[in-house]
């Protein structure tokens, strides 16, 4: 169980976030919305311990405090985030990338496994080990660094606005993956703008509105939801 | 010529290991080490007064030597460097901060070698004996140091390019923003990849005084040329820096061979500019 409770996040006088209180269980899939400049990404930066929090926040993971922990000890702690712009090390191949992504302690055990898995998922991958990750397309970048993630053998998976940037087929691709990684049992925690795609997938959404949590439901709910339509008219594919 | 060649092989070897220690600390620690040179002359002054005092061969003052250079530049990185890793928002920042400290750790260390040694040129004779190779007479010290170096810069490369350990290194070399992400303490990585840039330091300091003249004040010079290797060859690049240094030293004794001596740092020069203009981003860099 990953809780967050008045989470707030400020950049000098700016504030991002402001007492955003969530929980995820593991299995679970949650979407959070948002416009842009909402806060979504400095939500999934605190709890990766990215950026700082301030005030009363609480973050725990099964108990155990989060807030504070260096974010290379977040990762090892069991949370992976893909971050917006897909943060992959574009200079190795993609075999480097996965091989990286296993650095964390608690991935080395399983890491054959969890490769096999990784290249089950996405056959491409394997097929491009030997390229540089930053000569491949868009969403074959989105892949490695998913995969990378992956490769920590994470309890959670966050991840921000993966569908940035990608043609439609792409993005339908993705999600098909999404929900196969889904199956595995890891919670998944994403950020998205494709409002329609997520919360088909997601068990429960949070819609956050300038900084602050305005809405939480079950994800079909939001998805029936007329000011939902509304508000990300826009968003929907 | 096969004789100039050699020699030139033993200064490129000595640049690339000079160089591939200053890429160490500028292209995974991010840190513009303008007192390199000063750490390489230390380790020879140090490898001097071991010989001379105490009769200790330079190949055997390496165990001493490289060790202390890996703890003073880890004792520098925790001290100076890691408050303004800390502060600083951006490596571009830390570029800026970092040259100016080590700017003033340069005057520190030629101080308290000039107030040890005093200004004069110094060397010893060691292993000066010539030995034939296929008709060209060399010297058995460049040839010592042109192994030495080239063993001590192989290990490192395939350290870096074999190993779970390299990986890590090159990885923040190449995002110190994503390093995180794959569970990499960046600044654990940043002060080992500062240290063992010392430590090469150091055994290039002890490779240079096996066949060198050198003052407390060379230092500025292998810091530039060091530096003139690193943007050759490609920020971060170790081949680049392995590339780079073989050539500068080859060209260095070609021009003092054929043309004349004073004109090498002219034809230093002259390479830098000419792949500058034609490679920005050097031998092996890749074009961002
Ligand atoms: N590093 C930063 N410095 C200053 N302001 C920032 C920084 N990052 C984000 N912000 C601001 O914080 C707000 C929330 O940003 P962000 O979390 O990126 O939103 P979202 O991901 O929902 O688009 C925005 O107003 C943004 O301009
Ligand atoms: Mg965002």
């Amino acid at each position: 169980m990953l809780e967050l409770s008045d989470v707030t996040v400020k950049y000098g006088q700016h504030l991002a976030l402001d007492k955003v209180s969530l929980q995820i269980a593991k299995g679970e899939t949650v979407v959070i919305l948002g416009a842009n400049g909402a806060g979504k990404s400095s939500l999934l930066k605190a709890i990766a311990g990215l950026v700082p929090c301030a005030g009363a926040a609480q973050i725990t993971l099964n108990g155990q405090p989060l807030r504070g922990t260096a974010p290379h000890l977040i990762t090892e702690a069991g949370i992976a985030l893909v971050p917006e712009g897909r943060g992959i090390f574009g200079d190795m191949t993609v075999e480097e990338n996965l091989t990286l992504g296993a650095n964390p302690i608690r991935a080395r055990q399983r890491e054959a496994e969890t490769l096999a898995l990784i290249y089950d998922l996405f056959p491409r991958l394997q097929e491009r080990r030997k390229q540089i990750a930053r000569t491949m397309s868009g969403g074959e970048q989105q892949m490695v660094a998913i995969g990378r993630a992956l490769m920590s053998n994470p309890d959670f998976l966050m991840l921000d606005e993966p569908s940035l940037g990608l043609a439609p087929v792409v993005i339908g691709e993705m999600f098909k993956a999404l929900a196969k990684i889904k199956t595995t049992g890891v919670g998944l925690l994403m950020v998205e703008q494709n409002v329609k795609a997520s919360l088909k997938l997601a068990d429960r959404g949070y819609l956050i509105e300038a900084g602050r949590m305005s809405a939480s439901a079950e994800a079909a709910t939001l998805l029936n939801d007329k000011e939902v339509q509304s508000v990300f008219l826009g968003a929907v594919v | 010529m096969f004789e100039h060649l050699i020699n030139g092989l033993v200064l490129g070897g000595t640049y690339a290991l000079v160089a591939m220690g200053l890429t160490l600390q500028y292209g995974i620690a991010r840190i513009m080490n303008l007192s390199f040179g000063d750490t390489v002359i230390a380790a020879a002054f140090a490898a001097y007064v071991l010989f001379t005092a105490l009769g200790l061969s330079p190949l055997l003052s390496l165990l001493i030597v490289v060790p202390a250079g890996f703890a003073f530049s880890y004792g520098i990185f925790s001290l100076i460097m890691r408050p303004l890793v800390r502060r600083s928002a951006n490596s571009e920042a830390l570029e800026v901060d970092s040259i100016l400290a080590t700017f003033g750790l340069l005057f520190v260390i030629q101080g308290v070698l000039l107030v040890l040694f005093g200004g004069n040129f110094t060397s010893y004779s060691y292993l000066n004996v010539p030995v034939d190779i296929l008709g060209a007479v060399v010297a058995l010290n460049r040839l010592s140091a042109l192994i030495l170096a080239a063993v001590l810069g192989g290990a490192l490369v395939l350290l870096l390019m074999r190993t779970r350990w390299g990986l890590r290194m090159r990885a923040v070399a190449i995002s110190a923003s994503s390093a995180p992400l794959v569970g990499i303490n960046v600044i654990q990585t940043s002060r080992m990849a500062f240290a063992i840039g010392g430590a090469l330091a150091a055994s290039g300091g002890v490779v240079i005084s096996m066949y060198q003249t050198f003052t407390v004040t060379s230092g500025v010079v292998f810091t530039m040329k060091a530096l003139i290797v690193v943007i050759m060859g490609g920020k971060g690049s170790l081949p680049g820096a392995l590339a780079a240094g073989l050539i500068l030293g080859l060209v260095e004794t070609f021009v003092a061979a054929y043309i004349d001596p004073g004109l090498t740092l002219a034809s230093t020069y002259l390479i830098f500019l000419a792949l500058l203009l034609l490679r920005p981003s050097g031998l092996f860099g890749k074009a961002s």
